[in-house]
């Protein structure tokens, strides 16, 4: 694994901690793909789905 | 992806009629190909047309630079070049036909290694490939553009920026969380669907969709005016910097005119005041040559033989003869009188030889002879002299007709201030946050991105309320937040990374620790320093890219033309060891003068180099693959 990709997991596994967001091994792959640009529209809907909101709703 | 560089064919491109240069041995691109061109042959031209088969930029091309690539005073009437590369181990050919009589450019892709076999119009390089190549940026980070050196370090530039995350693919995330990306235009998608059943939602619809466009609109307004604010600002920093050099250049040029004038005026005087004297001199025959001196003695001479006269001289004659002694002292007699008054006739004659004597007096007491000789030798050194500084005052006044170029360019500077000016407020009437602010500035929601932005998110949350679709819509917001997130947060780290290995190896190439890179924002900022030379420019270009490189999970060829002439031996030989080791393939333009420090660093390389050299022949070019050739070619620059 070259350097910058650990960098960008890294960076994915801190955020998404920071956020409280679960399924975080989906989630970089969905990134992945999202670089790679080989990704389809569902898989982003899919993502939205999968997002989990606290009470209070979102922070803006 | 894996990108290279097989062929590059010309047929009908400026001089160049028909020009094949492989860069395959056994059809796989070699490591280093070096083309020597000399300057005007088309090294420019070359890299130009290159990026233009990636980026598909030649679609945009204006008639006068198409018909730039016609070939000179030959009556043709299409041109084409062409590249063969692979992407991902797959051949694609792309011909860019050039249509002089129209001015027009035309596409064409083959997917197989056969010319003319699967040709379609166009440019279709694939998917893999494509969404890559459409970024202008990313194609002048490979087939390097020499400018981008300079814009790297520009703090008007966002270059460093754009290469990171170009090369890092971190461009294709943006697109997801930006406003109007893929999750906006899913989520308005969504939202919107339907909306046709009920008058309300579909009202709101109308509306959200308004609200996209317009903000839309307002986005391409801001990177227009951001775009020409910079162009701009750049135009101005330029203009001002030539008009510094032409000043510095005219001051000098000033004071060696006005340097010119006064000494031309003492060189007059000192002819005024010599003339003078030449002639007070002159005055006086006898000083106008030595020959008219002799002349003049010789006529005193035989002057001397003249006669007394008559009337005056007779009665002494007379008187002498009723004398009793002579005036040499002896006894006068009868006979001695009577001779006297014979032989005096012989001494008289008429009363005009006084005249004569005068003349002979005067001739007996010249004054000493004057020389003019060195009067003239003055008047003409300074004759000439006056008249070699009277030529150069003729060639600096033409030089310092710079002042009006001067002049010129501070009215342009002048009407570009303006336009910064009104780029600059309009910007900030697009872009203001404030709330007081945009009360001030009468903005609306159609005129104030902000306010759109507010807009659109209140339209989408009535929408979203009306539909049932809160809860969807409030994730997508969140995963746009996250990603967003995700985005700054890895280009704030993958900076950090990039700027050591960056300025180890600066270090490596310029051998000083002297350079370095502070930060890595839109820009490189250099540390404890203002600006450095070209070729310390080119080194850091080179250091920075050559780490974005080596990172990159692309494998792409590193196209560079002139790579090394602002260098100096000792770093061209470090670039030379450098970026062999960064790319899988590299391909040279160079100059015969870079053959020095940087090509024979290749010279004993056995295997994986190519020397080309590419001169002109007649009103063509010819092509000649050996190395001996290289080595040895001179052009007639």
């Amino acid at each position: 694994m070259k350097i910058v990709d650990k960098i960008i997991d890294k960076v994915i596994d801190d955020v998404l901690k920071k956020k409280k967001q679960p399924y975080t091994e989906e989630f970089k792959a969905f990134i992945r793909h999202v670089m790679m640009d080989n990704y389809k529209d569902y898989e982003i809907e899919d993502r939205i789905n999968a997002i989990k909101i606290r009470s209070g709703g979102t922070k803006k | 992806m894996k990108l290279t560089l097989h062929e590059i064919q010309y047929t009908n491109i400026r001089e160049m009629k028909d020009l094949t240069i492989n860069l395959c041995d056994s059809e796989k691109p070699v490591h280093v190909s070096l083309v020597q061109m000399p300057n005007g042959v088309g090294k420019t031209t070359t890299m130009e047309l290159i990026r233009y088969c990636l980026d598909g930029t030649a679609n945009n091309l204006d008639k006068k630079k198409i018909l730039s690539f016609k070939p000179p005073g030959r009556a043709v009437k299409t041109g084409k070049f062409e590249i063969k590369i692979s992407v991902d181990n797959k051949i694609r050919i792309v011909s860019i036909k050039f249509d002089y009589e129209k001015a027009t450019v035309t596409y064409f892709t083959s997917k197989t290694s056969t010319k003319g076999g699967g040709q379609s119009r166009g440019l279709n390089l694939g998917r893999e490939i494509e969404p890559w190549l459409k970024d202008k940026d990313f194609v002048r980070l490979f087939v390097f553009d020499g400018e981008l050196a300079g814009q790297l370090l520009s703090s008007e530039s966002t270059s460093a920026e754009k290469a990171i995350n170009a090369l890092y693919l971190l461009n294709s995330l943006k697109n997801l969380f930006e406003d109007d990306g893929e999750i906006d235009q899913l989520l308005n998608d969504v939202l919107t669907e339907g909306a046709q059943t009920d008058k309300g939602i579909k009202n709101l619809s109308t509306r959200l969709r308004n609200a996209h466009r317009c903000k839309k609109k307002l986005d391409k307004l801001k990177a227009d005016l951001t775009k020409k604010l910079g162009t701009v600002k750049w135009n101005i920093g330029d203009a001002r910097d030539t008009i510094d050099k032409l000043r510095k250049k005219t001051d000098q040029l000033i004071r060696r005119y006005e340097k010119l004038i006064s000494e031309n005026s003492l060189i007059e005087k000192e002819i005024e005041s010599a003339t003078e004297d030449l002639m007070d001199k002159m005055r006086f025959p006898h000083n106008l040559s030595d020959k008219l001196v002799d002349q003049l003695k010789l006529l005193a001479t035989q002057m001397g033989t003249l006669k007394l006269p008559k009337t005056q001289s007779m009665e002494f004659f007379e008187e002498l003869a009723e004398s009793k002694e002579c005036v040499c002292g002896r006894p006068i007699g009868k006979k001695e009188k009577e001779q006297i008054k014979l032989r005096a006739k012989e001494f008289l004659t008429e009363n005009n030889i006084g005249v004569i004597n005068g003349v002979k007096t005067a001739i007996r007491n010249l004054p000493a002879q004057e020389k003019m000789a060195d009067l003239v030798k003055i008047i003409k050194k300074n004759n000439r002299l006056k008249k070699l500084n009277e030529r150069k005052i003729l060639a600096l006044d033409k030089k310092t007709k710079d002042k009006d170029k001067i002049k010129e360019l501070t009215e342009t500077v002048a009407l570009w201030r303006i336009d910064e000016k009104e780029c600059a407020d309009q910007l900030i009437m697009l872009t203001e946050k404030r709330k007081e602010e945009q009360e001030i500035m009468d903005v609306t929601w159609e005129t104030n991105i902000d306010l759109c932005i507010n807009q659109i998110e209140d339209w989408q949350n009535k929408l979203a309320e009306a539909k049932g679709n809160v809860d969807f819509k409030n994730k997508a917001m969140l995963l746009k937040e996250i990603l967003k997130q995700i985005h700054t947060e890895s280009v704030l780290r993958l900076k950090k990374n990039i700027l050591c290995k960056t300025n180890d190896k600066i270090e490596k190439i310029l051998k000083s620790k002297d350079i370095t890179i502070s930060k890595i924002g839109n820009c490189l900022s250099l540390t404890d320093r203002s600006g450095v030379s070209e070729g310390q420019k080119l080194s850091i270009a080179y250091a920075f890219l050559s780490t974005l490189f080596s990172e990159s999970p692309h494998h792409l060829p590193f196209i560079v033309d002139t790579p090394a002439a602002p260098l100096d031996l000792q770093v061209r030989r470090e670039v030379a060891e450098t970026l062999p080791s960064l790319f899988t393939q590299i391909v040279v333009f160079l100059t015969s003068g870079e053959r020095k420090g940087f090509a024979d660093r290749f010279y004993s390389k056995k295997s994986g180099c190519l020397f080309y050299t590419v001169s002109k022949s007649g009103d063509g070019v010819k092509l000649e693959k050996d190395i001996t050739f290289f080595k040895n070619f001179q052009s007639e620059e």
